[in-house]
């Protein structure tokens, strides 16, 4: 569908009622505010889809419970031409009610009820399209329980629904506390917007009965159906839609409708042509970025207004919250006007960009465009504020996605530079690789059956993110609930540990609308990052992980990692929840959104990474802390700036030879290269084993890849070996290049290495990797670069299995030969 | 962001009671003391801890996941004790780690929520294992929290104070929300604590206290630690 010249967006607001003070839900906490709530219902109205619907676009609150609703719009509406005297043929009238009808036979199969009808809320648009608006509302506001005014026009209303009056009591009514039947009771049924139907065809028709003396028999029959006092006796719309009147006989002659819209400046129709492929919300999105402001908005057109507080202050107030003497705040009153927002500044805005940025995969357009090369280089808050950049991003992205599985490699590399947040829900899904047919697998899914597990997931869930309004709605935790509930019993092995919470959160913020592809990300993110952490019994994994995360440490920063052990500032204090969510329970979502972006592109050690860049931003502090002060530090996570810590953690990755962080643990498809028998983890033993080590160990075949023998990979060398074994073994067989100190005489008596030529050749390599051999038959190669490590030599590590592993490579040479290589 | 500083507005006022900071003045005995938090997860362990060490309030506290770590000073007469305050998680799966925390603890409050039953079942399950397992002359204090909630109390005070003498506990009944009790539970266990030089660990010399138990670590000796 193309938007038209004339759609505009159509900016409405109202507030929700405030719940009596100081009242709080069943479980102790306060209550959700109503407006809250209303956000969590429009999430569902914002995914309708129809031709005869104004779109839903975007809802968001403000101070004192006020909502701002963004839709679809047109300038022109049925009551305009009403009004206009004009004189609606049959062909027109038969076009409008199929069309309204249409409208209703989608909205009610959504069980969305109107109850909103008047003339002025269908609206037209220039090339004859009918639209029904504010359809929403009533939805939204949960039958019109959350807000503290009656929703509909008195004309057009339904007599049960005149009938059952407007109980001003309900609308802050807990849903929790009112039993179903009670809302059922109060709750307006489809029927009752068929009466209302009627009623505007009846508006129609007697325009030109007037005007034209004549009855319109064909329609007559339709509007009689709809207006029978008793709602059972009203056909339904999918019913009337079936009357012969709405038969292809009449189909209505384009020409007929078309009226001329304001015609758009001839400079913006190459642009709007190209933008008017695009999807409202993207334009939105848009119209967004270029500085637009809703709320601004709406006080241009005088809608808000400001009153000083003092003037809204109560005469008198009981010690119970009660409040007397206080004028009601008209600005609190329902107002049914929309403030139109041409898209002409947007437009205007973007008529610079060439066409070729709406098909970037024809052509080359990021060299073709230095602005657009040069957008690429800023922050990434910057760029993403970068209008000109994020409409070519997500212009791409869009195409990349459609194209989904087949293009999920050229969505990966794009994700590599950055994900635009309009994206950031499909890249996700995307990057996770997640089975095209999820919706399927989710409803097959149990998510209701109750489990030991409930009530730790429902104190869970209220405490989570909270401060995201979505996940705050009843809605969200609901949505939230059954996820979790989902995940726990797909997956029996597992068990819902607390951080399970955390980790649902992102997606389900990403995926509000789209609950199964939330579940599916999540359950592909898990084996892929937190492979067995959730086993009921996952004190190895976890410990596993910690130790590889103090190796990590030892590598590359031997001096932070001597103080903390020193002070025993030991990562199972700190680093659980870092790991067991991914950083989701101690960063706010916006600083995961962007972390996830990068770690969904590493594997599952690139968290490891993550949590050494986090150490390192707060370097400073934690060598001058003791104990106390660096738990402290960490029990409050002190700022940290994430673009930073990706940079420097891809730094880290690639500085670490792959074997340092193999873990038993990890999903089995990522072991590198598959050559997994090299590694053999029966060696290391027990974790406590790998704890007391503190150096990590390499396995032969990173090291003979970092040997680079051949001078193939690496223009200088990587890696410094130093064998410990003595000297007789060494003449017999050794690593070119390697350096030979012996464990038992290379040592002064105050522990330092003695000084030689050996030892020099050693200090001029500092840097580098410095690789220790040792015998396979004792651990003095392990011994040696502890001491290495006392020393605060950097990035030290251990052969694995010792010297023998090497014998079978034909790497080895009699050291005479060294000289001569 | 409103929702997450959802702080009461008499924060500062309750936690800058008199007994609380120390003072520059202060010339007596300083104490340190090791105390842990135990109970079944919402129950509102962290949340005391916040409302005793920054007299602040969140509706909506997140879950703790492992255990955090704060300090909190109280003036006592002419002794300043200092509590490092060991927050665990809730969780029942958590439990395996809760021996790491309360091992060398010379104080534990336990606390349920006075509106759900279920919790003071869980706080005898904590209670009993402390009295096997915690260091002998552990002060333990039962916390029934959530005070505010009276009208939905499930937990009778009665109930819970008999159980409480009957096991030689300190009980009160507090509210993190009001901070009803919150300061007095802390100040209650301060007295009882031995201040004597063997026990408390004078002026932090002992160190019991502040480092965790580390002999199953199977790290080098403690000895070597250089603070």
């Amino acid at each position: 569908m193309e938007l038209t010249v004339d759609c505009c967006l159509g900016v409405s607001t109202f507030c929700a009622a405030n719940h009596p003070v100081e009242s709080c839900g069943s479980n102790g906490l306060p209550l959700t505010p109503n407006s809250v709530q209303i956000l969590g219902k429009f999430q569902s109205l914002s995914q309708l889809e129809h031709p005869n619907l104004c779109a839903y676009v975007e809802i968001c609150r403000i101070q004192h419970e006020r909502v701002i609703v963004v839709a679809e719009h047109y300038s022109t509406s049925l009551q305009t031409l009403i009004l206009k005297k004009k004189i609606f043929g049959l062909d027109l009238q038969i076009h409008i009610s199929r069309s309204i009808i249409e409208a209703l036979r989608y909205l009610h199969s959504k069980n969305v009820v109107h109850q909103n009808f008047h003339s002025k809320n269908i609206l037209i648009s220039s090339e004859g399209g009918v639209k029904l608006s504010a359809y929403g509302i009533y939805y939204m506001t949960q039958s019109s329980t959350l807000v503290s005014f009656p929703i509909g026009y008195p004309k057009y209303l339904a007599p049960e629904v005149l009938l059952l009056g407007y109980d001003p009591s309900k609308s802050w009514l807990d849903k929790s506390t009112v039993c179903d039947e009670t809302l059922t009771l109060y709750s307006s049924k489809p029927k009752s917007d068929i009466w209302s139907l009627g009623m505007i065809l009846l508006e129609m028709d007697v325009l030109s009965v007037v005007v034209e003396q004549s009855v319109q028999p064909e329609l007559k029959e339709v509007i009689e159906s709809c207006l029978q006092v008793l709602p059972e006796n009203r056909p339904t719309a999918d019913q009337l839609l079936k009357y012969p009147l709405f038969g292809s006989r009449f189909n209505v002659p384009a020409a007929v409708f078309k009226f001329p819209a304001q015609p758009l400046q001839p400079d913006l129709l190459r642009i709007h042509q190209l933008m008017s492929k695009l999807p409202l919300s993207e334009v939105y999105h848009f119209w967004h970025l270029v500085g637009g402001d809703v709320e601004a908005e709406l006080r241009k057109a005088g809608i808000l207004r400001n009153k000083p507080a003092i003037f809204s202050l109560p005469c008198l107030v009981l010690e119970e919250g009660e409040s007397f003497g206080q004028t009601k705040d008209r600005t609190t009153l329902f107002d049914d006007s929309v403030v139109e927002i041409s898209l002409e500044a947007l437009l205007r805005r973007l008529q610079h960009l060439p066409s070729s940025v709406f098909d970037p995969l024809m052509d080359d357009v990021i060299n073709d465009h230095q602005t657009l090369r040069e957008a690429a280089q800023l922050p990434l808050v910057i760029k993403e504020k970068d209008i000109d950049y994020q409409l070519y991003r997500i212009v791409m992205f869009d195409k990349q996605l459609r194209g989904y599985p087949l293009t999920r490699q050229a969505i990966v590399k794009e994700a590599r530079e950055d994900v635009p947040p309009f994206c950031r829900a499909r890249v996700w899904a995307a990057l996770l690789k997640v089975d095209p047919s999820y919706s399927a697998m989710y409803a097959a899914i149990d998510k209701e059956t109750s489990h030991s597990s409930d009530r730790q997931i429902e104190v869970d869930i209220p405490r989570c993110h909270q401060y995201m309004d979505l996940l705050a709605s009843p809605e969200g935790h609901a949505k939230f609930k059954r996820i979790l509930k989902a995940w726990v019993n797909q997956h029996p092995q597992y068990v819902y540990w607390q951080g399970l919470d955390s980790l649902t959160a992102p997606f389900l913020l990403l995926h509000f609308n789209d609950e199964a592809l939330a579940y599916a990300c999540l359950a592909a993110f898990i084996p892929k990052y937190l492979n067995n952490f959730f086993w009921k019994d996952n004190s190895s994994v976890i410990q596993e992980y910690l130790a590889k995360f103090s190796h990590l440490i030892a590598f590359h920063d031997p001096v932070l990692r001597n103080h903390l052990d020193c002070i025993g500032f030991v990562p199972d204090l700190y680093a659980i929840p870092w790991f067991l969510t991914m950083f989701a329970h101690v960063f706010p979502l916006h600083k995961i959104f962007h972390l996830w972006d990068k770690l969904l592109l590493g594997n599952s050690s690139f968290p490891l990474c993550i949590g050494l860049a986090v150490l390192q931003q707060l370097r400073e502090s934690l060598l001058e802390s003791g104990f106390n002060e660096c738990i402290l530090l960490f029990s409050d996570m002190p700022e940290i700036d994430i673009e930073r810590c990706l940079k420097d953690s891809i730094e880290i990755f690639c500085s670490t030879p792959q074997s340092v962080t193999f873990r038993q643990h990890e999903p089995p498809s990522v072991s590198p290269k598959g050559n997994r028998s090299f590694w053999d983890f029966s060696l290391i033993g027990s974790n406590s084993t790998l704890k007391s080590e503190r150096c990590p160990r390499i396995s032969a075949e990173d090291f003979i890849e970092l040997l680079d023998l051949n001078h193939k990979r690496f223009a200088r060398p990587k890696m410094v070996v130093v064998d410990v074994r003595n000297a007789n073994k060494f003449q017999n067989g050794a690593v070119p290049g390697s350096i030979n100190l012996p464990y038992q005489t290379c040592w002064t008596t105050d522990g330092t290495l003695i000084p030689c030529e050996q030892v020099e050749q050693l200090e001029r390599a500092r840097g580098k990797i410095v690789c220790v051999i040792g015998s396979s038959c004792n651990d003095l190669g392990l011994k040696f670069s502890e001491i290495l490590l006392d020393l605060q030599w950097p990035r030290v590590c251990t052969l694995h299995k010792g010297f023998d592993v090497l014998l079978k490579t034909q790497i080895l040479v009699v050291p005479a030969a060294v000289g001569m290589c | 962001m409103a929702n997450r500083g959802n702080q009461a507005g008499t924060a500062t006022a309750a936690a800058g009671g008199a007994a609380q900071r120390p003072n520059g003045a202060t010339q007596g005995k300083i104490c340190q003391f090791k105390l842990v938090l135990l109970g079944e997860s919402a129950v509102g362990k962290s949340s005391l801890v916040l409302r005793f060490v920054k007299g602040q309030f969140h509706e909506y506290q997140e879950s703790t996941i492992g255990a955090a770590f704060l300090t909190q000073t109280v003036c006592l007469d002419d002794t300043t004790v200092k509590f490092e305050i060991w927050d665990t998680a809730g969780q029942e799966r958590y439990h395996s780690l809760a021996p790491m925390y309360y091992r060398g603890a010379q104080a534990a409050i336990v606390v349920y929520d006075i509106t759900n039953q279920d919790t003071f079942g869980r706080a005898k399950v904590w209670v009993k294992e402390l009295q096997r397992q915690a260091s002998p002359n552990i002060v333990i204090a039962l916390a029934g929290n959530k005070a505010d909630l009276a009208a939905k109390r499930a937990v009778e005070f009665d109930e819970a104070k008999g159980y409480a003498e009957e096991n030689g506990l300190l009980f009160m009944e507090t509210s993190a929300k009001t901070a009803m009790n919150v300061n007095d539970i802390f100040l209650a266990i301060a007295k009882k604590l031995p201040k004597n030089d063997g026990a408390g660990g004078v002026g932090g010399s002992s160190g019991q206290g502040r480092r965790l138990d580390r002999a199953e670590d199977g790290n080098k000796p403690a000895s070597s630690c250089c603070k």
